[in-house]
């Protein structure tokens, strides 16, 4: 298995973003402070947020049921993920992660009694986060369109009915210690903004009809519900 | 005149001006007294404490709990007005100290453990503190076992349970569980959040109080203390 890592992936940060997962409802919402708050961290961005991604190209075998083979050998199982993967022999493994800088710095904030800038960080960190997996993403898509091929969405154990335990068999297929990332005993990234999952590889005509699974879920209040078509498309 | 200064006090917590330098959350222009300054000077007038504290501090607070339930603030603006409650009770912290106050009550709180998500967590323990409370927080990824001998050495009132997963929302049960079975559940009382947590799920593992969000959570301590 080829694993690669890649460190220079450019981030677009917007601050609408950041105030949305600040917890305002639009970028109208925020006073000066606040806007200011967020001018500041940026322009430390450099230094708090420092992008790594450990990645292989993997095989996926068909099994009965919900479940799906990986390398011939590892068997995850989740019914929407089967959905998300139909029509995809190969699929691309992930860890991402902002580093642990921010995160050092939102709890030293914290400590120090200044919570607002301390939910700002942490904002930006999550931003950054998301971010990074759509740049990654991007790449990726660049990377197998010329070959007339597409990729999905990348979903991650936690999602949906994706048993969160099952990042054990994503990270020992990918070492996440080579970029910094560990896994607790109860399957959470250490850094926190970090981000693991798949991205199934198909052919482009076959994934570009696929409706995103979460237009069929119940649950109309989940903080993860996407809507629409994604596009990787730089 | 104390009248005036006690409700300077309460719209410059709404306002979320720790001082005269803060623009605060409706970006009034800086320069006038902010929060620390006019505590400063109701102490000078020997305004009692209670109405600083009282009529000032937590009635600003409440009007900012209003506000944010009502979408007019959002959950930064509730931590900006905190901090300015934070601001003003560290001027009067001397004065309580000498006059031999307690606080409102006694607050444990936790993330359980498995789980590493503090932000809500600390909202919710700066917004208990800003309305009065102590508040002793132990941290994120906290073992029942560690969670229950903090139970016992600090005696606290309420015990406040974090979970951000479903995974991890089953560890409160769990404390829930050695609580009794240490014979502490009588002793105090257990109000648990966290996104996927409910008031259905509170009710099944034997917690007290289910709170949807930081301010639910300062009003529910509120009653539960009263």
């Amino acid at each position: 298995m080829d694993i690669r890592i890649l460190k220079n992936i450019p981030l677009k940060i917007e601050s609408k973003n950041i105030l949305k997962k600040a917890g305002y409802a639009d970028e109208t919402q925020s006073s000066r402070r606040i806007n200011q708050s967020i001018e500041n961290f940026l322009t430390k961005a450099d230094k708090l947020i420092k992008v790594k991604v450990i990645y292989a190209k993997v095989d996926l075998g068909d099994i009965s049921g919900n479940r799906i083979k990986i390398n011939d050998k590892f068997v995850i199982a989740s019914k929407i993920l089967k959905e998300t993967l139909d029509g995809c022999k190969s699929a691309f493994l992930f860890i991402a992660t902002i580093g642990a800088e921010l995160e050092s710095d939102v709890s030293k904030l914290m400590r120090e009694g200044h919570s607002v800038e301390s939910l700002i960080l942490d904002a930006i960190g999550s931003e950054a986060a998301e971010s990074l997996t759509h740049s990654f993403c991007r790449t990726l898509s660049d990377e197998v369109n010329s070959q007339g091929l597409a990729i999905t969405q990348p979903f991650s154990p936690g999602y949906c009915d994706w048993d969160i335990e099952e990042q054990k068999i994503l990270f020992f297929l990918l070492d996440g210690e080579k970029i910094g990332v560990k896994l607790t005993d109860s399957f959470m990234m250490i850094p926190r903004k970090s981000v693991s999952g798949i991205i199934g590889i198909g052919q482009s005509d076959l994934l570009g009809k696929k409706d995103l699974p979460c237009l069929k879920c119940a649950k109309e209040k989940c903080s993860g519900r996407r809507r629409g078509k994604l596009s990787f498309t730089s | 005149m104390n009248n005036e200064l006690i409700e300077l006090i309460k719209s410059n917590v709404v306002k979320g001006r720790r001082t005269c330098d803060d623009e605060g959350i409706d970006e009034t222009p800086s320069g006038a007294p902010g929060v620390t300054e006019l505590t400063r000077e109701a102490l000078e007038q020997k305004i009692p404490l209670e109405e600083i504290l009282n009529k000032g501090l937590a009635d600003g607070l409440d009007i900012v709990g209003r506000k944010f339930e009502s979408g007019e603030y959002f959950i930064p603006d509730m931590l900006i007005a905190a901090e300015a409650v934070s601001a003003a009770m560290k001027v009067l912290s001397p004065q309580l100290i000498k006059e031999g106050r307690e606080s409102k009550g006694k607050i444990l709180i936790a993330t359980v453990e498995g789980d590493q998500h503090d932000i809500g967590k600390n909202l919710v323990a700066t917004m208990m503190r800003g309305a009065g409370f102590e508040v002793i927080d132990l941290g994120v990824d906290v073992k029942a076992e560690k969670i229950i001998e903090a139970v016992k050495s600090n005696n606290p009132g309420i015990l406040g349970l974090s979970a951000l997963l479903t995974t991890t929302m089953q560890k409160m049960k769990e404390t829930i569980d050695l609580l009794e079975k240490n014979n502490l559940r009588s002793k105090v009382k257990v109000i648990i959040g966290g996104a996927p947590t409910s008031t259905q799920f509170a009710k099944q593992i034997g917690a007290d109080a289910h709170c949807k969000d930081a301010f639910i959570g300062v009003e529910t301590v509120k009653a539960l203390f009263s």
